[in-house]
C-alpha cells in the first residue's frame, strides 16, 4: 500500500484530438485497440499499491462510467479500494473553462476526508509507465513542495511533436531549479534538434500541500489551472519544485497528429515489450469478445488486432480494435481503426483513423498523409 | 429462492482419460478450448445467461486448477447477491466414511444439504465437458408445459453412430416411453445428452432411496431413469438441434476447435446475445510481426505471431518466431514455436516449448498429434 491518493487529472482545453474529441472526454479515447487512456494512470496507479483513486472528467462521462464501473478489472481490492468518477460541474460557466483546481475545489470535502497523507496526480494525455511508489519516495526525499515528472528530449525530430504540451523552464542561475511551467506553442527558435524538458503533468505532493493550493487557487482565479498555481507560487517564493525526470518512452497525445503516432508507436516492437510487462499489465475492462477470425485471403503483417475481429482482407501496419471487419480484397495500411468500425470489400485505406463504428463501404480509396491522417467520423457511413 | 428456481449442479469429476497427458494435472473440465476458453466455460456462461443463479460444480478428479477456476463467479456474472459459484468436492459426513463420489446420481445425494440450502423448484444437472450453447430457462418452460417430473435434453444423431448412445424412445409428444442405453438396433436417433431437469422434491426423495439401494451403481443413465420409467412418472425430451461436441478425445478437442475458423461456424462465438464469458487476461492486442503472416486462422489477444500460421487455433501469448511454420494445429496458451520449427496437425499443450527447427506431427499423418512436453530444438 502507498500512501497516497491517487488523482487522474483531466485535459485542457488547449487539448483537443480533431474528430475523436468531439465525443468524449480524452480519459475514453481509444489507444492500441483494446484500452481506453484512462486505463493507463490507473493500471500505473494500482500497480504502484495505490487504493483509492478519483478520476476527474470533463465532458460526457457517460463511456467512463461503463468503463470504469466497479473498477475491479483494475486489480483493486473493492473493500478496502475504489476508484471513483468525478465529473466536472459547471453551474455559472462552459464546463470547457472550468480548471483542474476548481474541479478538485468541488470535491474538497471528500479529497480532505481520505486517509492517505500524499497525492499523485497523474494525467491522461501522456502515456508512460512508472511506479509512484518509488516516485512518492524521491519526492519525500527532496523535501521539497512539490515533485514534477519531467521528461527530457535530448534531439526533437520535429517540434511539431510537442505542441500545446508542458514545457519545464529553468533558472538562469539554478538549472536544477524551476522557473516556470508554459504551454509551448511552436517558438521558431526551437527548431528541429532542440533540447525540451517536458512536464509530463504529473504532480507529487502532501495532501495537506494541495488542499492548500486548491483553496489559494480557487480564492485566487477561478480560471487558474494546477499549472499557473505552481507558477504562481514560484514568482513569489512560495514553492520549492523538485524535478523527477523519467527517462523511459513517453507518448502523448496532444492532437491530432499525436493520437495517430502514439498508437503506432505502439508497433514498435521495442516499444510493445516496454509496455507489455507482465509485472506491469495494463488493465482495461474485458469485453467477452471471442478471439479474431482470418478468413479467405485475410492475413495481416505488422499489426496489432483485438479481439473480435474478422478479417478478409489485408492489414498491414495498422491497429485495430475489437469486433473491426475487413472486407474481401480490402487493404487497411498504416490505420487506426476504432472499435465496430467495418472497411468494406475491395476498400483501400491509407493513414486514416476510422472511429467507432463507421462503416467505410461507399467510397473505395481514402489516403491521408503519415503526419496527417484523413479521420473518418464516428458511425459514419463513407 | 422461490419455488419456480432452477439451480444447477455440473457433474465436473470426470478424468477425461482418453485426452491423455491435457488431463495429467487437471480436470477435462478446465481443459483449454477455442482460443481462450475453457470447456466449463459454456456450461457456465449458458447458466448465467440463462438466468440461473446458483450453480454447483462437482469436482472429484485433479479438482485443484478446476475449483479455483470455478469458485470465481464473477468471471460469469455469478457474484451477486444471491448467486453464486460453489465448488463441491466430495466431503467428510457425519454418520458416513469419506468417499468419492460413486456416481452421477450419488454426487448429487452428496450434496442434497447444499441444495436444501436454496430450496429449489428444479434441478438441473450438467456436465462438465461439452461443447455447446443453450438457453436452459427455454427447457425449463418446455418441463413445466409438460408438467413434467423429468425432461432430458435429447439431440439427433446419425443412425450409425446411435449405438454409442443413451437413445430415447418418445411418442408424439415427446414423452419419453423407453430409454436404451447403447442399443444394437436403436429404434430411435434421439441420444441424451446428459442434461436433466428435475422437480427437486422429487429427485430428492429418489436420490434417498437409491442411496439405500446396494444393487444400485448410483448413476442417471442406468438407475435414476430407468426408476421413474417403471414407475410411470412423466418424462419428456427437450430437442436440441444446435452445435454440440463432446471434446472427450484429441481428435474431437481438435475438430471442435477446427470447427471455428470455418465462416459458418455453427456454434458462432460471435454471438451478442449469447457470449461465452472467460477469465480476464490483461494482455496487448494480437500482434503479428513484419515478418508474420496468417492465413485462415482463429487467434487471442496476446499472441505474436512472427513465423507463418495457417488453419490453426492459437491462445493467448502464444509466440510463433520467425520462420516458424505451423499448420493445422491448436497452441494452447503460452506456447513458443521457435525459430524455424515446423508443427504441424498437432495439440500443444500450454507453456510448451517446440525448439529451434524442430519438426512436430506431419501433414500425412491420420491422428492428430498431441505434444505435452518441450520439444528440443536442433541448431
Amino acid at each position: 500500500m502507498v500512501n497516497a491518493l491517487g488523482i487522474v487529472s483531466f485535459t485542457s482545453p488547449n487539448i483537443y484530438v480533431r474528430g475523436i474529441g468531439k465525443y468524449r472526454p480524452a480519459a475514453a479515447f481509444s489507444y492500441v485497440g483494446r484500452y481506453r487512456l484512462v486505463d493507463i494512470p490507473i493500471s500505473n496507479m494500482t500497480n504502484s499499491g495505490l487504493q483509492k483513486i478519483q478520476v476527474y472528467t470533463n465532458g460526457d462521462p457517460k463511456v467512463l462510467f461503463d468503463h470504469i464501473g466497479s473498477a475491479r478489472h483494475y486489480n483493486i481490492n473493492n473493500k478496502h479500494g475504489h476508484v471513483s468518477i468525478i465529473p466536472v460541474r459547471a453551474d455559472r460557466y462552459s464546463q470547457d473553462y472550468v480548471s483542474d483546481l476548481e474541479a478538485y475545489y468541488t470535491n474538497l470535502d471528500e479529497i480532505k476526508d481520505d486517509v492517505n497523507e500524499y497525492v499523485i496526480i497523474a494525467p491522461v494525455n501522456w502515456i508512460y509507465k512508472a511506479n509512484f511508489a518509488d516516485v512518492l519516495q524521491q519526492h519525500i526525499d527532496s523535501k521539497a513542495g512539490i515533485s514534477v515528472l519531467i521528461h527530457h528530449e535530448d534531439n526533437v525530430r520535429n517540434q511539431s511533436e510537442y505542441l500545446n504540451a508542458n514545457i519545464v523552464f529553468r533558472k538562469e542561475n539554478d538549472k536544477d531549479a524551476l522557473e516556470r511551467i508554459e504551454t509551448y506553442i511552436g517558438q521558431p527558435e526551437a527548431g528541429n534538434g532542440s533540447k525540451f524538458d517536458i512536464s509530463l503533468d504529473t504532480y507529487i505532493m502532501s495532501k495537506d500541500k494541495f488542499i492548500k493550493m486548491v483553496e489559494e487557487g480557487h480564492e485566487y482565479s477561478k480560471l487558474y489551472w494546477m499549472t499557473d498555481m505552481i507558477n504562481h507560487l514560484i514568482s513569489q517564493d512560495k514553492l520549492s519544485v523538485n524535478l523527477i525526470n523519467y527517462d523511459h518512452p513517453v507518448f502523448p497525445i496532444l492532437d491530432l497528429a499525436t493520437y495517430y503516432r502514439s498508437n503506432m508507436a505502439m508497433l514498435n516492437e521495442f516499444n510493445m515489450t516496454f509496455f507489455n510487462d507482465p509485472n506491469w499489465p495494463i488493465y482495461t475492462r474485458t469485453n467477452d469478445s471471442p478471439p479474431t477470425i482470418y478468413l479467405g485471403e485475410g492475413s495481416a503483417s505488422g499489426a496489432l488486432i483485438s479481439n473480435g475481429c474478422e478479417i478478409s482482407g489485408m492489414v498491414k501496419g495498422s491497429i485495430l480494435g475489437r469486433g473491426v471487419k475487413v472486407g474481401k480484397g480490402a487493404l487497411v495500411d498504416a490505420c487506426v481503426v476504432l472499435p465496430g468500425a467495418v472497411i468494406g470489400d475491395g476498400v483501400y485505406l491509407t493513414n486514416v483513423i476510422v472511429d467507432k463504428d463507421a462503416q467505410i463501404i461507399r467510397k473505395k480509396e481514402l489516403t491521408g498523409f503519415d503526419d496527417l491522417p484523413i479521420y473518418i467520423d464516428r458511425r459514419g457511413i463513407i | 429462492m422461490d419455488n419456480f428456481n432452477m439451480l444447477a449442479m455440473i457433474l465436473a469429476g470426470g478424468r477425461g482419460s482418453r485426452l491423455f497427458e491435457l488431463t495429467n494435472k487437471t480436470a477435462k473440465p478446465a481443459v483449454y478450448f477455442g482460443g481462450k476458453y475453457r470447456i466449463i466455460d459454456f456450461p457456465l456462461s449458458n447458466c448465467a445467461n440463462s438466468n440461473i443463479n446458483v450453480v454447483g460444480v462437482l469436482t472429484q478428479y485433479e479438482p485443484v486448477q478446476l475449483n479455483a477456476y470455478a469458485g470465481a463467479g464473477q468471471r460469469w456474472g455469478l457474484d451477486t447477491r444471491g448467486s453464486g459459484v460453489y465448488v463441491l468436492p466430495p466431503s467428510e459426513k457425519d454418520g458416513t466414511k469419506f468417499g468419492v463420489y460413486q456416481g452421477t446420481a450419488d454426487a448429487i445425494y452428496q450434496n442434497i444439504d447444499f441444495i436444501d440450502e436454496f430450496n429449489p423448484g428444479y434441478v438441473l444437472i450438467l456436465s462438465g465437458d461439452h461443447i455447446y450453447k443453450m438457453n436452459y430457462d427455454k427447457m425449463l418452460a418446455d418441463h413445466r408445459r409438460n408438467d413434467a417430473d423429468l425432461t432430458v435434453a435429447v439431440r439427433p444423431v446419425p443412425w450409425d453412430e446411435a449405438p454409442r448412445f443413451g437413445i430415447m424412445n418418445c411418442d408424439m409428444n415427446n414423452r419419453i416411453l423407453e430409454f436404451e442405453e447403447k442399443p444394437k438396433e436403436p429404434k430411435s436417433n434421439l441420444a441424451s445428452m446428459g442434461i436433466y431437469i428435475f422437480d427437486w422434491d422429487l429427485l430428492r426423495s429418489i436420490l434417498i432411496e437409491d442411496a439405500k439401494n446396494p444393487e444400485s451403481s448410483h448413476d442417471f443413465g442406468n438407475d435414476i431413469i430407468p426408476r421413474l420409467l417403471n414407475e410411470k412418472k412423466r418424462l419428456f425430451a427437450y430437442n436440441f438441434n444446435g452445435y454440440w461436441k463432446d471434446v472427450g478425445t484429441i481428435d474431437s478437442l481438435w475438430e471442435a476447435n477446427m470447427d471455428l475458423i470455418n465462416h459458418n461456424d455453427e456454434l458462432d462465438l460471435g454471438d451478442l446475445q449469447w457470449k461465452i464469458y472467460t477469465s480476464d487476461i490483461p494482455s496487448l492486442p494480437q500482434y503479428v510481426s513484419p515478418t508474420g503472416r496468417v492465413e485462415h486462422c482463429y487467434i487471442n489477444q496476446g499472441a505474436v505471431i512472427r513465423g507463418f500460421v495457417k488453419n490453426s487455433v492459437l491462445f493467448n501469448n502464444v509466440k510463433i518466431q520467425e520462420g516458424a511454420t505451423v499448420v493445422d494445429s491448436v497452441l494452447m496458451p503460452g506456447v513458443v514455436v521457435e525459430e524455424g520449427a515446423t508443427v504441424n496437425r498437432a495439440i500443444v499443450a500450454d507453456k510448451v516449448i517446440i525448439g529451434k527447427n524442430a519438426v512436430v506431427g506431419s501433414a500425412d499423418s491420420e491422428k492428430i498429434l498431441l505434444v505435452s512436453e518441450d520439444v528440443k530444438g536442433e541448431n
